[in-house]
């Protein structure tokens, strides 16, 4: 493979030729060699960087520290990297630094090459037209930006892809309560027979367990919204201009079109996290409840011949290899694995949550 | 964001594979409520709940229906029984 070579404060490092990023990414895939092929650091946290570095870009010129050619130039690659033009310029995983400070550098370094490469020079060249540090990086530190980008991609995920989700099941199961609510059956409670109820009414509590989920994902979002941004350092946002955080939080919701504020705090948003404990609660509750419905789904529905076999759910696929004409309820299995998983994942954010030491949490990439 | 994404791309594709093509079996449904025991319930407030619980406790030591052992043991009649033991009266206020 060919080299050039890059610097940073440690000296010099043999970075690929043609990459953008520089040496502080190539320092991190060298020192970090943990599933780097699987446990890559969430794309939609690269996003989030985009928007954050093109927003502090915006306020540190409005704020007269960064002149125009390098705030343009940044807001094109931040543009570039949301088009996804450039997502196999961010090679890390999860397993790095806990404050994510070299998938910030990442993002610095690939933004003022290819910004420098997009105003005529070469990735050859020693000195870049626009600096990771004193440019892309100006009036932040790791500090402040992971946990923003970490805000602003749960927020994203949360409302574009889980609440929808969520919903539209809700919607359905509900559609099937009603359609059933005169459908009489046994009850059953410690798995014995009870007094009997409708299938309607059985299918409502799960309606009513998926609205409180949903319930509760939604009182996560205010405090998803408040940014960390102009925290810097330590949460007392040193070298940065003055409005430079609410400045900075406005053009961030401008951009994405979400409510995002300044923290009332910055010692608690880069120091906790526990605004993304919480939504992991709510989604904890959500997989707990998802788990209970799919279990239910397939004990209702076993047989044929030899279960319950008191409701009927699609034939999807051939269920055995061995077995002819076996059809088993694989979408209650891949849900209640999906709900195994959350759990899972639960417990290692709040370790992660609970484990921030003075200013700064350092368990960041692994609760994102 | 693994969960976040799990959880909503899971729902859809439960949804859209599984939830929507559920239906009641019927036949098992009636047979399953006809044979329960836990009808008994209903008799609760007719003749008190040991003398329901002595009928359920034979029902099924002796594999007899809730009907023939109310009546055998004389605690009510085969009309009271019918008029009493009605599983769509013990479904309480549909509200879905």
């Amino acid at each position: 493979m060919e080299y050039r070579i890059e610097k940073d404060t440690m000296g010099k490092v043999n970075v690929p030729a043609h990459v953008y990023w520089g040496a502080q990414t190539q320092r991190s895939i060298e020192n970090f060699p943990i599933a780097q092929d699987i446990n890559k650091m969430p794309k939609e946290i690269i996003r989030a960087f985009a928007y954050l570095k093109k927003a502090a870009a915006i306020t540190n010129f409005e704020a007269d520290v960064l002149e125009e050619a390098k705030k343009n130039l940044i807001a094109q690659v931040c543009d570039e990297i949301l088009a996804g033009q450039l997502a196999d310029q961010f090679p890390l995983v999860v397993w790095q630094t806990g404050s994510g400070t070299q998938s910030n550098m990442n993002c610095n370094e690939v933004i003022a090459y290819r910004a420098h490469v997009l105003q005529g020079g070469s990735l050859m060249d020693e000195q870049k037209f626009v600096h990771p540090n004193d440019d892309v990086n100006k009036s932040q530190s790791s500090n402040d930006t992971f946990p923003t980008a970490m805000h602003i991609a749960a927020y994203q995920a949360l409302i574009e892809v889980t609440i929808p989700g969520i919903t539209k099941l809700r919607d359905t199961l509900d559609a099937k309560a009603k359609a059933f609510k005169n459908v009489v059956k046994i009850g059953r409670t410690h798995f014995m027979d009870a007094t009997p109820l409708t299938l309607g009414q059985e299918f409502s509590g799960y309606v009513s367990q998926l609205n409180h989920g949903l319930k509760a994902i939604n009182n996560c979002l205010d405090h998803l919204a408040e940014l960390a941004l102009g925290g810097t350092a330590v949460g007392t946002g040193i070298n940065t201009p003055k409005g430079y955080s609410e400045n900075v939080a406005k053009h961030i919701a401008n951009l994405t079109g979400l409510p995002f504020r300044t923290a009332e705090n910055k010692f608690e948003a880069l120091a906790a996290h526990d605004a993304i404990v919480e939504a992991h609660g709510a989604l904890k509750t959500v997989a707990v409840s998802l788990m209970k419905i799919g279990n239910d789904v397939r004990m209702l529905s076993s047989g044929p011949r030899s279960g319950i076999g008191e409701i009927y759910i699609p034939d999807n696929e051939p269920g055995s290899s061995i077995m002819p004409g076996k059809v088993n309820p694989t979408q209650c299995e891949a849900m209640t694995m999906v709900a195994a998983q959350v759990l899972g994942n639960d417990v290692a954010i709040n370790i992660g949550g609970a484990s921030g030491h003075f200013e700064l949490n350092v368990f960041k990439p692994v609760m994102i | 964001m693994h969960s976040a994404r799990l959880i909503g791309d899971v729902c859809v594709a439960f949804n859209d594979k599984c939830a929507v093509g559920i239906e009641p079996l019927h036949d098992n449904i009636a047979k399953h409520v006809n044979n329960s025991l836990m009808l008994v319930t209903a008799l609760n407030t007719k003749i008190g709940y040991y003398k329901a619980a002595e009928i359920a406790q034979t029902a099924h030591k002796n594999g007899s229906t809730l009907k023939e052992t109310a009546i055998a043991l004389g605690y009510l009649t085969a009309e009271e029984f019918d008029a009493w033991v009605r599983p769509e009266n013990m479904v309480g206020e549909i509200n879905v």
